[in-house]
């Protein structure tokens, strides 16, 4: 199995080299066979590069002990589900994920057009295998999962116990789909720069591709930062890591190209920016890769310092100097049709709104790199933390919110004055009086204050958008309002569904601010039938006690929460120790939440003989309204990315 | 250019300026330098109060932890020096014996590092060339990994 994986990738490199090869060769010559066996070969890549990640799993699975790589990362007595994500736990099995994703979605892309799009197709075959081809090589070259240990090891060394938890199982997965997903654009993209046929066409084809990507990254950062809260027991879910920035940079530009696509496709304006903000997007998918694995910045989570930091370094500006030469060729046709007509359009607030994401995108990666910058410039590393990141990212943020309102309702080319007070009326006047009730309670923060009070503002233009539409559909059709609401939604998904994902961004914003702002926090070290009062919680001692749980021994205490006086539910925040060549400490956070806040306990510290323990309890409150906010989103994502039931209908909807 | 291409010019403008002026503050309010223990550890009376992050390994068997669980001692050592360092809070999992540290805070009087902020990185599989070799040595055993 080592030797099949290990052959099918190096005969992946061949046949995706054949196909950049044919694909380019037979563009230029017009050979529709060779443009053909260029797209044979795509798909040979696919189900080679597919085969090999397949041994990986079979080699993970079977516990062979002879592969270096299943040593490193699976143990025999680890649970099935967690040897097949041990393919994504080391960094040459994720590098190995990363090209199996894009084989698959080369193969699908290559067949959903295969007679589509003549001209563009061997482009992006070309763009798509040269970059599966970059990764195959960093296996074969520098990272290479199939390498034999010399002889058969007993045990494995197992995961990381951090690791072992269903949301980081799925994590990474789901943003590598959603990463490798910007390549599909960003060949079309390429694809129309060398060919010139600059229309909307290429923007068409790979609208779905692009919210298919943002979706899975979408839920990768989620998942990774309900990860980080659930397992990593400091009661936050959002450090400023490296590694964190590097999943949210292309996120906050792609949702900024999935805005501003929208101008081109009704206005053919902002071409040359779109196409820069799809570059910039793969190129940051790429430089977000490159971060987690080269240990250029000091990161909790980073794989550290590897060989690989200078061939991503070389590909990436490979990368920018190819596609941005391309740009300023293309530069004359890409010069816009449209003109930008007021302040007060749709148009503008659109800009607004990737100029602020395009700024925020900049403020992380000014953070995230400040120790290389002013170390290369003075010698000596100096960082940023989280403060920094937050004092950056709030105004940003605030400003992003209140064009979440804005965007959406305001006219295209020149708002008049009757169609703003139409239009926003009533959501100003429930932001004032949010505004004004935070106040009365006493809340004196601008942030916070400013943050609940465009939540209101947004939500009510949302549904002010939703009541209007399907009332107005409702008289026109005479269907009742909520069928009405229903076939509304259905009819133009991509906007109504945008107002689902605007929701979810609201929900997430209430719990970020909430949990920032007002989170509380205490310790106490009790006996058994000692008690603390915290937030209007009592919380009692109960017993400690040491058990074994299938090879893992836990410390575990009971806590009997108590509120007005009644006793309401138990937790058991815990400690476990998992066996291991070195034991591994793993703390289990035990959490309490409803849609107020979560009580989030961690067990600190114990002393058996006496069964007292040490707590840190937080308050944290509206955490759940970001894990809602998530679903939302996800839900409002799929409604956008339903087909139509012609294309034409949606294009124009917009 | 029209007037209301100037407006949108200025509205940008205003934004930018706005940014520019919260970056330049941000910076200037929360950047501190980030030293390696060698650097700072013979320098600690002239730096004392100065906030940094640090970095560091921490000694093997240094961790003195007291008995609230919340409060631990321990000593970081690299290029062969080792500064000691308090930390009051809740530490991560991946803080044990030769994790690599990074601690932000500063200097006390007697040399201590107080630290507000703790990371830490595991001594970590992906970072140690393990010598597969001599456990072959040894016969068939769990490769036990080190550095």
């Amino acid at each position: 199995m080592r030797e099949l994986g290990q052959i099918c990738l190096v005969l992946s490199l061949a046949t995706a080299g054949y196909a950049v090869a044919a694909s380019l060769l037979g563009a230029r010559r017009l050979s529709a066979g060779l443009i053909q066996s260029g797209r044979n070969a795509v798909y040979a890549t696919t189900a080679l590069v597919l085969t090999a990640g397949a041994s990986l799993i079979y080699l993970l699975v079977t516990d062979r002990f002879d592969a270096l790589y299943v040593v490193q990362n699976s143990r025999a007595a680890m649970p099935v589900q967690y040897k097949v994500s041990a393919l994504w736990g080391g960094m040459e099995g994720s590098l190995l994920l990363w090209a199996m994703i894009l084989g698959i979605y080369s193969g699908v892309v290559a067949y959903q057009n295969r007679r589509r799009h003549p001209a563009l197709m061997p482009y992006v075959h070309a763009v798509c295998m040269v970059t599966t081809g970059f990764f195959v090589s960093l296996m074969l070259f520098s990272a290479n999962p199939f390498l034999p240990l010399g002889f058969t090891a007993a045990d494995g060394q197992g995961m990381n116990p951090l690791l072992q938890n269903p949301a980081m199982a799925i994590h990474p997965p789901n943003l590598y789909l959603g990463f490798v997903g910007f390549t599909i654009p960003f060949a079309f993209a390429v694809a129309a720069l060398v060919t010139g046929r600059l229309d909307t066409t290429w923007l068409h084809s790979t609208r779905r591709w692009t919210i298919i990507a943002w979706l899975f990254l979408s839920i990768g950062i989620i998942l990774g930062a309900q990860w980080a809260y659930v397992e990593l027991g400091w009661g936050g879910f959002w450090g400023w890591d490296p590694v964190e920035n590097a999943s949210l940079m292309p996120w906050l530009l792609a949702t900024a190209y999935l805005h501003s696509v929208m101008i081109e496709e009704k206005k053919q304006m902002l071409r040359v920016w779109n196409v820069l903000l799809i570059i910039a997007t793969f190129a940051m998918c790429i430089f977000g890769t490159f971060l987690t694995r080269s240990g250029i910045v000091s990161s909790v989570h980073a794989f550290a310092n590897s060989n690989l930091g200078p061939m991503f370094a070389i590909f990436l500006a490979l990368v920018l100097a190819g596609s941005l030469g391309l740009v300023a060729y293309r530069l004359p046709e890409l010069k816009s049709e449209g003109k930008l007509d007021a302040v007060l359009s749709r148009e503008s607030s659109f800009l607004f709104n990737n100029l602020v994401l395009v700024v925020a995108c900049f403020a992380v990666l000014w953070g995230t790199m400040f120790p290389v910058i002013t170390e290369a410039i003075t010698g000596t590393q100096m960082t940023v933390g989280p403060p920094f990141f937050n004092r950056v990212n709030v105004p940003i943020m605030l400003l992003l919110l209140l064009l979440t309102g804005v965007g959406p309702l305001i006219a295209w080319r020149k708002a008049s004055l009757p169609s703003l007070k139409r239009a926003f009326a009533t959501p100003t006047a429930t932001g004032v009086v949010t505004l004004g009730t935070m106040f009365y309670l006493g809340v004196r923060d601008f942030a916070t204050v400013m943050a609940f009070a465009l939540a209101a503002f947004v939500t009510a233009t949302i549904l002010q958008e939703f009541w209007r539409g399907a009332r107005a559909r409702g008289s026109a059709t005479g269907e009742a309002f909520h069928r009405a609401l229903v076939s509304l939604t259905w009819r133009n998904k991509r906007r109504y569904g945008g107002y689902i994902i605007h929701i979810g961004i609201v929900c997430m914003a209430i719990g970020i601010t909430g949990s920032s702002s007002f989170q509380r926090e205490t310790q106490a070290t009790l006996l058994p039938g000692q008690t603390v009062d915290f937030a209007g919680y009592r919380l009692q001692m109960g017993d400690l006690e040491l058990y074994d749980s299938s090879g893992v021994q836990v410390v575990s205490a009971e806590l009997l929460v108590f509120q007005d006086g009644e006793p309401k539910f138990r937790m058991w925040p815990q400690r476990h120790f998992h066996p291991g060549p070195e034991v591994q400490p793993t703390t289990e956070v035990a959490i309490w939440s409803n849609m107020r806040h979560d009580l989030y306990v961690v067990l600190a510290a114990w002393d058996l003989d006496r069964g007292s323990a040490t707590f840190k309890a937080y308050l944290n409150p509206l955490v759940k309204w970001i894990w809602i906010g998530g679903l939302v989103l996800v839900f409002g994502t799929v409604i956008c990315m339903l087909p139509d039931r012609s294309a034409e209908v949606g294009a124009r909807n917009y | 250019m029209g007037i209301q291409r100037r407006q949108v010019a200025i509205a940008v403008t205003v934004i930018l300026v706005a940014v520019v002026y919260v970056f330049i503050t941000g910076m200037s309010e929360t950047m501190v330098y980030y030293y390696n223990v060698s650097e700072v550890a013979e320098r600690r009376v002239e730096l004392t109060g100065e906030a940094m992050r640090l970095h560091g390994q921490v000694v093997a068997g240094s961790i003195e932890k007291d008995d609230t669980g919340l409060v631990h001692k321990f000593l970081i050592e690299e290029g062969g020096q080792t500064v000691p360092v308090v930390y009051r809070d809740l530490v991560p999992d991946t803080f044990q014996d030769l994790a690599d540290a990074v601690v932000e805070g500063s200097f006390d009087a007697d040399g201590t590092f107080q630290a507000t902020f703790l990371m830490a990185k595991c001594p970590s599989k992906y970072e140690a060339e393990t010598d597969y070799a001599q456990f072959r040595e040894a016969g068939v055993v769990v490769p036990v990994q080190g550095r």
